[in-house]
């Protein structure tokens, strides 16, 4: 999303069995055996400043072998410094910031990514008065009542990184409007018919009080007058044809595929093969159009060049 | 240039001195010419596979021009209105209609017929309806007869160097036995602009879309054939576009990111931009399958007085 940066995680740290565990890539919470275990988290370089919209936590599940169908019981704390520094000693009795969250996180699979919201942890360590932007920023993920569920998750890349990294990320203003108020263009007026001209009606329809829909050619109209046709062998993806007109004019394309088969296609064109979509399309400028046919091993492109310029 | 020609020039213009992109006929420059207007409907099985033949008797391929029939759905929070009896020309995505998958659609011209088919799942079970235009003029060169029987009367105009009286339709600049495309100039609406914001999926908001769009007002009171323009970068491309990203979903090889198109109803043509980027977890990173920046579009119009619901023809 537009306002949204996402910071990867730079180290870890758990105290699985009592014994810190750190700077190996992955960190665990739970209950193991009978015996709670915390995580820990740092993002270093959080370029914020001032209060935030909102803040995420995403963690990626790398091993859930020792968890059941249960729920997970934790519960997130900031860790309540300017510059949280990195994990190399035991991180457990930092001080932790009064905001909180409790997570209840229901089993997740392998491979998944976690996320639960710390908007209120984020916005008191920015209001610290020592925060400044590109600090480290860090949190606890403490065990909270679980019982007979463990996971292990990755963590930052300041060490040994995981094969996949969690990240914090943090919306610092509003979405932008992506539905940008429309614009309506009146309509202009026709001209009333001439008293003269040259009409053609349908058989059957008098040429003198046909409709438009009855008449086949009306001279208070224009026509697509065509400047140039012709063939172009397709050597490549893409095939250019020239012209001398000077402005953009319009245009009309077709592709044959004569490969194989001998099929033409009017582009424009998307068309979804079933293992992705292929795009047809062409674009024209002041003295020459440009013809895109992926796949094409043999071909032709069909141009039709107008004396008429675009709008 | 010939020495004499027939054009016609618009009102107060001088004929002899108006320069030829301004002539409203030039008998030096031939018209498009269509010999059948028409209505065919596809019924799609339950897999939504579903296919129809246009037959047209040429010993060549024609050019052609299809249109979807049918009703726009709501899309983006900016119109949740629907609009009915619409029509969307076929080739790409188009947000608006119904079913969206407008670029499964396929049409083929082929030696005798239109090969039109269509294989997508969301189509399962549904009536699709079409009006299409197939003219004179030849997709893929032609020679040799052309299929076609002209009138023993009428106005006739061949092109350089053909015998008017033995020259194959094909080879004529103008016949009264087919109907001419044809537009006012006041239906001629040149850059109105979509500014659409910086879009880039993020983890938080995997599936993120933006779009935009212009009615142009035209007061004809039916659905009028129309052709459009969407530029990108310094170039116009032709509507409907479809600009393909590699996804970020495994489950997708790719997605049409960026798409141009539009439909019109019985008093407007409604062009629209849109931009939809995803983001996913693989299994080795965050991918984010493209970042559209901040992007003002200009789109423009050319409205023909060709009614789409009108009589067919031929």
């Amino acid at each position: 999303m537009a306002n949204e940066v996402m910071f990867p995680a730079g180290d870890e740290a758990d105290n699985y069995f009592n014994s810190l565990f750190n700077n190996d890539g992955y960190f665990g919470m739970g209950d193991y055996s009978g015996t709670d275990t915390d995580g820990a988290i740092r993002f270093p370089n959080v370029t914020v400043s001032g209060s935030v919209v909102s803040a995420h936590i995403y963690l990626h599940v790398d091993d859930t072998t020792g968890s059941n169908s249960g729920d997970m019981d934790l519960r997130v704390h900031g860790i309540d410094e300017d510059n949280t520094a990195l994990f190399t000693s035991n991180p457990f009795g930092r001080t932790q910031t009064t905001a909180n969250v409790d997570w209840d996180l229901t089993r997740p699979d392998e491979g998944d990514f976690v996320s639960i919201n710390v908007t209120s942890i984020v916005n008191e360590i920015i209001s610290r008065g020592g925060w400044s932007s590109g600090n480290a920023m860090g949190f606890f993920i403490r065990e909270r009542g679980t019982t007979g569920n463990n996971i292990w998750f990755s963590g930052g890349n300041q060490d040994v990184p995981p094969s996949i990294t969690s990240c914090l990320v943090i919306k610092t203003a509003a979405d932008p409007e992506f539905y940008p108020t429309p614009t309506s263009v009146s309509a202009p007026t026709i001209p009333t018919g001439s008293n003269y001209g040259l009409w053609i009606s349908k058989p059957g329809f008098d040429v003198k009080t046909a409709t438009e829909d009855q008449l086949l050619y009306d001279s208070d109209k224009n026509v697509l007058k065509i400047h140039d046709t012709g063939q172009e062998e397709i050597t490549s993806k893409f095939t250019t044809i020239t012209h001398d007109l000077g402005y953009i004019p319009m245009t009309l394309i077709f592709v044959t595929d004569t490969f194989q088969v001998d099929d033409t296609y009017r582009i424009p064109y998307v068309i979804n093969t079933g293992s992705g979509f292929d795009e047809f399309y062409y674009y024209v400028n002041n003295s020459q159009i440009v013809v895109s046919t992926p796949g094409f091993v043999s071909g032709y492109v069909t141009y039709y060049i107008f004396v008429d310029e675009q709008p | 240039m010939s020495d004499y020609v027939f054009k016609i020039s618009n009102k107060g213009d001088d004929v002899k001195t108006t320069a030829d992109k301004d002539l409203f006929f030039n008998g030096d420059s031939p018209v498009l010419k269509s010999f059948k207007i028409a209505d065919i409907s596809m019924v799609c099985n339950g897999s939504g596979v579903g296919s129809a033949t246009i037959s047209h008797n040429l010993n060549y391929k024609p050019a052609y021009f299809i249109f979807l029939k049918g009703d726009t759905r709501d899309w983006f929070d900016a119109d949740n209105n629907t609009y009915s009896n619409c029509f969307f020309p076929i080739g790409s995505l188009n947000n608006w209609y119904e079913n969206q998958n407008i670029e499964y659609i396929q049409a083929i011209s082929t030696d005798g017929q239109i090969d039109l088919s269509v294989n997508n799942a969301s189509f399962a079970n549904k009536t699709l309806n079409f009006r299409y235009i197939l003219c004179v003029d030849p997709a893929l060169s032609a020679s040799g007869v052309s299929g076609l029987t002209a009138s023993e009367y009428g106005l006739w105009i061949s092109k350089k160097g053909k015998d008017v009286k033995t020259a194959e339709e094909y080879d004529l600049t103008f016949s009264s036995d087919y109907k001419a495309l044809q537009f006012h100039n006041v239906h001629k609406f040149s850059e109105e602009s979509i500014t659409l914001p910086l879009n880039r999926a993020s983890i938080d908001s995997q599936n993120q879309e933006s779009g935009g769009y212009v009615d142009f007002n035209h007061n004809l009171g039916y659905q009028p054939f129309f052709i459009a323009y969407v530029q990108l970068g310094s170039t116009w491309y032709e509507m409907p576009y479809g600009n393909v990203d590699s996804s970020a979903d495994p489950s997708e090889s790719s997605l049409i990111g960026r798409s141009a198109s539009g439909f019109c109803d019985s008093s407007k043509v409604r062009l629209f931009v849109s931009t939809r980027s995803k983001c996913y977890a693989d299994d080795d990173d965050l991918d984010v399958s493209a970042t559209y920046t901040q992007t003002t579009y200009k789109v423009k119009l050319i409205i023909f007085s060709l009614d789409l619901t009108g009589a067919t023809y031929g």
